[in-house]
């Protein structure tokens, strides 16, 4: 049962819509301007580290779903997210201004971080900031 | 250090070989014998070596290198490259054959080289972004590497110097692996008596928030110490453990069905001007030289 499901899995992949990703010089990446979403509450913990709050839309189909057969209206999800020490230092670097580089640079100078480590560990905090849209990016 | 160029540079070392760039180069990417050197995130200079133990002509292996991109269809082509008159002075004891390629987005223009004294055959290029124009390797900048770069010392001994840390160990520790993830580096060697690793976590401030060194180094290393030691040595806060064989015969039991090494050693301190942490790890069956532990510690540095 399993080998045909496998099989079907891997031939409809060959049918799959790519979509294509597109492509940004890292000169660009570095100079756009993370812009945090002005729906993000920011709750500073005892621990001086950061409690991020923010909602969650439903798909429109599920929400339409839940509206048909509940017949009430679904509130908005609320989610947290705890920050560490250093999460919460580069949030607070954020403030519309500055490009990924000069947070990169000041974090970097903030804790005598080695340039290329700071560059590969607020990027990739920038991006995992950005797939859950607590943030955007401006150039 | 100062280039002929003019500009500060730095010395780097992996595995054999050493070299001075400028200081803005960064490793990219490091392997057992590979090194990509970075300069703002773009690839300027690519070495991998190897030491030949059979015969090695460097004009066969370009002929075999032009080849192999013959047939992957890489969509540039090798082609010989005359090397400058003057780069010869530079690798008196060496074989040298030259080479070039153009790509896209890259060129490059490289060297084979063979040293008859060590047998280490490695493979240089220096890296152009051919969609920036005009955009060349200054060549008194390659010949500043190139007049730099070491295939193998007299004393014996191999540099390991990349991003910020930096340590010379004997010819004879052989690399285990290696990890360079943010915030943590580890190295791992082995030589005949025992297994060494060395440690750097980043930054210190905000590791030692909530732990003290000790018990950072006790959670870390994991090992039950006989012997604690907790000091300023070198003028660094410093924390010694060391393990010794039980005579617990069910603990000498356990040891050998895990392959547990008997003799555990570790020194940890923290570099509170660079914010750093350092350690160094020992594992043997046998008795560790622990003098010889400490001269590595004191010459494991920050950079």
């Amino acid at each position: 049962m399993l080998i045909p499901y496998i099989q079907f899995v891997l031939i409809m992949s060959l049918f799959k819509k790519r979509r294509e990703h597109p492509t940004i010089s890292r000169d660009r990446a570095l100079g756009c301007k993370p812009v945090k979403n002005i729906q993000v509450n920011e709750i500073r913990l005892e621990s001086g580290s950061l409690m991020l709050t923010y909602p969650v839309g439903t798909r429109p189909w599920i929400a339409d779903l839940i509206r048909r057969f509940s017949g009430t209206v679904q509130k908005p999800i609320t989610k947290k997210l705890e920050l560490d020490t250093l999460g919460s230092a580069v949030w607070n670097l954020l403030d519309g201004k500055r490009s990924v580089k000069q947070v990169i640079h000041e974090f970097s100078k903030q804790y005598q971080l080695h340039p290329k480590e700071a560059e590969m560990s607020v990027t990739q905090f920038l991006r995992q900031l950005g797939k859950r849209g607590l943030i955007g990016f401006k150039e | 250090m100062i280039s002929k160029s003019g500009q500060p540079w730095k010395e780097v070392g992996w595995n054999g070989i050493r070299l001075s760039v400028p200081r803005s180069w960064e490793a990219g990417r490091v392997g057992e014998r590979y090194m990509l050197l970075e300069h703002e995130g773009f690839p300027v200079l690519e070495l991998k070596w190897n030491i030949i133990k059979r015969k090695f002509s460097t004009e066969k292996h370009f002929k075999r290198l032009r080849a192999d991109y013959q047939k992957q269809q890489a969509g540039y082509e090798i082609s010989p490259w005359k090397v400058p008159e003057e780069w010869y002075d530079l690798f008196q004891s060496h074989d040298l054959t030259g080479f070039q390629w153009e790509g896209n987005l890259f060129a490059g223009k490289g060297l084979i080289i063979f040293c008859k004294d060590c047998q280490c055959a490695t493979l240089l290029q220096f890296y152009e972004r051919r969609y920036i124009p005009n955009e060349t390797l200054n060549s008194s900048y390659q010949r500043d590497i190139l007049s730099s770069f070491q295939d193998h010392t007299a004393n014996g001994s191999f540099l390991w110097s990349v991003f910020d840390v930096r340590i010379t160990l004997p010819k004879h520790f052989r690399l285990l692996r290696h990890v360079f993830s943010p915030g943590a580096f580890e190295f791992m060697f082995e030589t005949g008596a025992y297994r060494i690793s060395l440690h750097r976590w980043s930054p210190a401030s905000v590791i030692l928030i909530e732990t003290s060194l000790q018990d950072f180094a006790e959670k870390l290393f994991s090992f039950k110490s006989n012997r604690l030691m907790s000091e300023i040595v070198e003028g660094f806060q410093t924390v010694e453990l060391e393990s010794l064989p039980s005579h617990s015969l069910w603990v000498k039991w356990r040891q050998k069905f895990h392959k547990e090494p008997e003799f555990k050693w570790a020194r940890v301190w923290h570099v509170s001007d660079a914010n750093r942490i350092l350690a160094v790890k020992a594992e043997s069956d046998k008795p560790l030289d622990v003098d010889s532990l400490h001269s590595i510690c004191s010459d494991y540095v920050i950079v």
